[in-house]
């Protein structure tokens, strides 16, 4: 699975929405109604899922699934 | 019949507050859940417990303090809304809250020097809305029916409901607690409901409910190991916009209004994301939940003690004109959405 693969899995699963229309462009308030909690939980989920600390500064400016994405794919590289 | 006007507002606050950083550490959530408290609109909190001691009472001690804290801010609260006026004049005084329970209730130990033949009521289990919508309408076809003024307070001390926690949030439905634990304040308000001449204070014209039965189990509380605990999905921001953007919605078709007809919106400020779903459901233009919001950043959702705060912020600063409408929404468990609208005229 790629990395969106499973950023879109989490998001789902913690948005309550089908993981067909979690988009690479899909903004997680407004198009995903995902308020701050929700974002929370997912953060502390990605954590746990790709084994990388994301700082809270950081966990804020993360507001679309693009950029959740990047971020990651980042980390992973730094990591190898 | 004339209808009876809203005469007066009057709020109550604890002394001490809290920053929404200070008040996150000292619930001592883990550090990733900061965010839920930052991000709420609200930038301090009035609280009857100091968050220091929530963690450390037993339900018995947090009732006492209801006691206390209850009596205090409601008799605070009403002064305060009668600014000097007599209070043997008042023929009814209704008291509501869903944060304690007291048999007889607060209303009756109010050392205020109420007349001998004043009628006392108390709306318990109806939330947010016990005040501003139901203690309302019960002050209001008070005075209807015998022209003598009432007082509705609402006096919410939700410290007095803390609902311990281990080292994580809990998960139940949603991490609730944690939600709750993030926006709700003390506080207690009071409306005073009569007749005058003065064109600054507005006459009640009509009131609405919508209730949907199937968020029964979405908001309130519930017993759980001999303590009320708080029941506050994570759908009740949605449910809320749509049993009150319904009750709005037949309220205004009623009086042949239209949402842009509305001058002033006192919307219960249950919490920024409520507001932001209200308002878009409605259509409202986002100046005109200025006291909402501000109300909100000042001592967060004080439950049925809200919508009193608000209407107060909002007769002391707004520029006021014969004519402007104001529309008050209250949201409650059932989940219920109350509607009232109120007119200035000369």
């Amino acid at each position: 699975m790629t990395v969106f693969d499973r950023v879109a899995e989490e998001i789902a699963e913690i948005a309550g929405v089908d993981k067909s229309k979690v988009k690479i462009d899909a903004s997680l308030k407004d198009d995903l109604d995902m308020d701050s909690l929700d974002q929370t939980l997912l953060m502390i989920a990605l954590e746990e899922e790709f084994g990388q600390e994301i700082d809270d500064q950081t966990a804020e400016t993360l507001t679309t699934v693009g950029q959740i994405v990047e971020f990651i794919e980042e980390k992973l590289g730094e990591a190898e | 019949m004339k209808k009876p006007k809203l005469i007066s507002l009057g709020f109550a606050v604890p002394e001490r507050s809290w920053t929404q950083e200070k008040t996150f550490s000292i619930l001592g959530y883990p550090r990733q859940f900061k965010r839920i408290f930052l991000d709420s609109g609200i930038e301090k909190r009035h609280f009857w417990i100091e968050p220091e001691r929530m963690k450390q009472l037993s339900w018995q001690e947090m009732c006492e303090e209801f006691e206390k804290g209850s009596i205090e801010l409601s008799t605070r609260a009403i002064s305060n809304c009668l600014d000097g006026r007599d209070i043997k004049d008042i023929g009814c005084v209704t008291f509501a809250s869903c944060t304690g329970y007291l048999c007889p209730s607060t209303v009756h130990r109010l050392n205020m020097g109420f007349r001998a033949d004043t009628f006392f009521t108390a709306v318990v289990g109806q939330g947010c809305e016990g005040g501003g919508f139901p203690g309302l309408k019960r002050a209001y076809d008070f005075t209807l029916a015998t022209g003598r003024p009432s007082i509705v307070v609402a006096a919410e001390l939700c410290s007095c409901t803390y609902f311990p926690e281990g080292d994580s949030p809990d998960p139940e439905n949603d991490y609730e607690l944690l939600r709750g634990n993030a926006i709700f304040g003390d506080a207690a308000s009071a409306a005073l409901i009569g007749y005058d001449d003065d064109p600054r204070h507005p006459h009640i014209v009509d009131f609405e409910v919508y209730t949907n039965p199937a968020y029964l189990n979405d908001l309130g509380y519930v017993w759980r190991n001999g303590r009320l605990r708080l029941r506050l999905s994570k759908n009740v921001k949605k449910y809320a916009a749509e049993v009150s953007g319904e009750a709005v919605r037949r309220l205004l078709n009623r009086q042949f209004l239209r949402v842009s007809d509305i001058n002033y919106w006192v919307i219960h400020a249950a919490g920024n994301r409520v507001l932001d779903l209200i308002r878009e459901r409605l259509g409202i233009e986002e100046a005109k939940l200025y006291f909402s919001r501000k109300a909100l950043r000042l001592y967060g959702n004080v439950s049925s003690a809200t919508v009193g705060i608000i209407g107060k912020l909002l007769i002391q600063e707004a520029d006021i004109k014969p004519g402007d409408l104001l529309v008050m929404v209250t949201i409650g468990p059932g989940i219920s959405g109350g509607a009232t609208i109120c007119q200035f005229k000369d």
